[in-house]
């Protein structure tokens, strides 16, 4: 994707994306999704920047989450689906005929709306990742554990009960164990569909803590309906509506100065 | 409506708003009267209106704490974002201009005391000059009410017809200076001290029109979300209507 691109209106969309310096990780380009014969995405050309947080904020319905799971193929279990355009990570198209699910999904970590923790104990979830990629290390599996907790704000909490079920945690630790288990991970991209919906404002604070200092070493993108959360977190922002991308760039501009109407009204909380 | 077209789903948000606005155009109304009154009893050699002036000073202060405070709460309550956020801030801007403006009639008022008691004549073009900054803060302050990007730019490029008439009133007051000194009429040290009073005076009105031109900036910032950059046109220089001798 070259300036040009970025810069310009194509279609309906504003563009002034902030770069990273580093290229793009991602390079989502004319992407339109169907549901049976729901149209839910049309056109969304919309490059990533690496090492940067990129934030999708948009009234509820608009395709945030929709287009979250195109990014690692989630979208490929739900029947019906149709998919035009395609998405680029570092060049290569996730959607070609003979692209590696697994070995994908395994470069993009995933954080959902809902904590979705395993049946099994708080250590074995958070180093599930490393087991089933084979690592049998004690030592390693152990450190990665407890980094990953203490970067999802829980280790403290969970110390001393890491053998116990994950099931027995409560709802916003339960969030911030899968934000810990995508970490251990070490993904290149995390995806976050609201991680934060759930958790109480120290909790909150702690995860955008985290994703501050994640930013550079993984590329993060964010669904969240706090408007001042992608403010702070965020270095792009992207505004949807009704499955169309309206406005995509710097987080400054978008909430500061708005370029497209509609974006100023979601904003301003002036939609309705 | 107050901001853009649409108004908020919250429409407290809208009441908000609308109570800020009403804050800051009271507050200009404050201002405008002040220096208005200041320049009358200047003009008019009246010790009484100018000594009531003087006490009223705590009145437009007292509107920036309210405006403050007001946009302070939003930013607390509401968290405004673009235009909302760019229009709190930016009177909160406006409002220490007004409050500049205050002052500087204020001190206008104080020095006319003193011009009246020693019975000094204003020069010539002083009580052009007091209506021309007067009109300035009108007009800048009328384009806030409307919302007119066009009006605000008006205000901004034609500043230099003020600094103009400072530099005349200088001139003015500084060639009566020289006069009584070649003529040897300076008898006395508070004619000396009077001229000086009004030069000070003069410069006041300049500076009222320089924190208009700034309102002007901020009006631009409410609506369109950019600072000017480039240099407003220049007029007389005060500088050199001193140096000029
Ligand atoms: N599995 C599905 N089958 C059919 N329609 C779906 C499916 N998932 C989402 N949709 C529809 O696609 C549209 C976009 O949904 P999506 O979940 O992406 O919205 P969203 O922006 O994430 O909303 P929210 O903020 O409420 O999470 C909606 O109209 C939704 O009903
Ligand atoms: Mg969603």
């Amino acid at each position: 994707m070259n300036m040009d691109i970025a810069t310009a209106a194509r279609e309906d969309t504003v563009y002034h994306v902030k770069r990273g310096g580093t290229g793009e990780v991602l390079g989502i380009e004319n992407l339109s999704l169907w549901y049976s014969k729901a149209q839910a995405l049309y056109n969304v050309t919309m490059p990533i920047e690496k090492g940067l947080v990129t934030a999708l904020i948009g009234p509820s319905g608009c395709g945030k989450s929709t287009l979250l799971r195109c990014i690692n193929r989630m979208n490929d279990l739900v029947d019906g689906l149709s998919i035009t355009g395609s998405i680029k990570l570092h060049g290569d198209n996730i959607y070609a005929r003979d692209a590696d699910v697994i070995a994908l999904r395994k470069r993009m970590g995933m954080v959902f709306q809902k904590p979705n923790p395993f049946p099994m104990s708080i250590f074995q979830n958070v180093v599930y990742p490393l087991k089933v990629d084979g690592v049998r290390d004690k030592t390693q599996l152990e450190e990665t554990c407890e980094r990953a907790l203490r970067s999802a704000a829980l280790w403290n909490e969970v110390k001393d009960r890491l053998d116990q079920s994950a099931l027995g945690l409560s709802g916003g630790q339960q969030q911030r164990l899968c934000i810990a288990r995508a970490v251990a991970a070490d993904p290149e991209v995390l995806l976050m569909d609201e991680p934060c919906s759930a958790l109480d404002p120290i909790a909150t604070a702690k995860i955008e803590d985290l994703i501050s200092e994640l930013t550079g070493h993984y590329s993060i993108i964010i669904v969240t309906h706090n408007m001042q959360q992608a403010a702070r977190v965020s270095d792009n922002t992207a505004f949807m509506y009704l499955g169309r991308l309206i406005e995509y760039g710097d987080t400054e501009v978008v909430f500061q100065t708005p370029k497209s109407g509609k974006t100023q009204d979601y904003v301003t909380g002036r939609f309705g | 409506m107050n901001q853009g077209e649409h108004s908020h789903i919250v429409s407290s948000f809208d009441n908000d708003l609308a109570q800020l606005e009403r804050k800051v155009l009271e507050m200009g109304g404050l201002a405008e009267a002040q220096l208005r009154d200041a320049m009358e009893a200047l003009v008019r050699q009246d010790a009484e209106a100018a000594q009531a002036l003087i006490g009223r000073d705590s009145e437009i202060d007292e509107c920036e704490r309210k405006i403050e405070a007001s946009a302070l709460s939003i930013i607390a309550r509401r968290q405004p974002m673009a235009n909302d956020l760019r229009y709190v801030f930016g009177n909160v801007k406006i409002a220490g201009s007004l409050e500049r403006i205050g002052d500087y009639a204020k001190n206008i008022a104080k020095r006319s005391l003193i011009l009246t008691k020693n019975r000094l004549q204003v020069p010539p073009d002083m009580a052009a000059l007091g209506s021309l900054a007067q009109r300035t803060v009108r007009d800048v302050m009328d384009s806030f009410t409307t919302r007119d990007a066009h009006k605000a730019e008006m205000v901004w490029q034609h500043d230099h017809e003020l600094d103009d008439l400072v530099a005349r009133v200088m001139r003015q007051v500084i060639s009566r200076m020289s006069q009584d000194l070649i003529a040897n009429t300076a008898k006395t040290t508070e004619e000396v001290e009077c001229s000086t009073h009004l030069l000070f005076v003069t410069k006041n009105l300049e500076r009222v029109g320089d924190h208009a031109t700034n309102i002007a900036e901020v009006i631009q910032f409410q609506l369109s979300g950019g600072w000017k950059t480039a240099e407003r046109p220049k007029g007389g220089d005060s500088l050199q209507a001193v140096g000029r001798r």
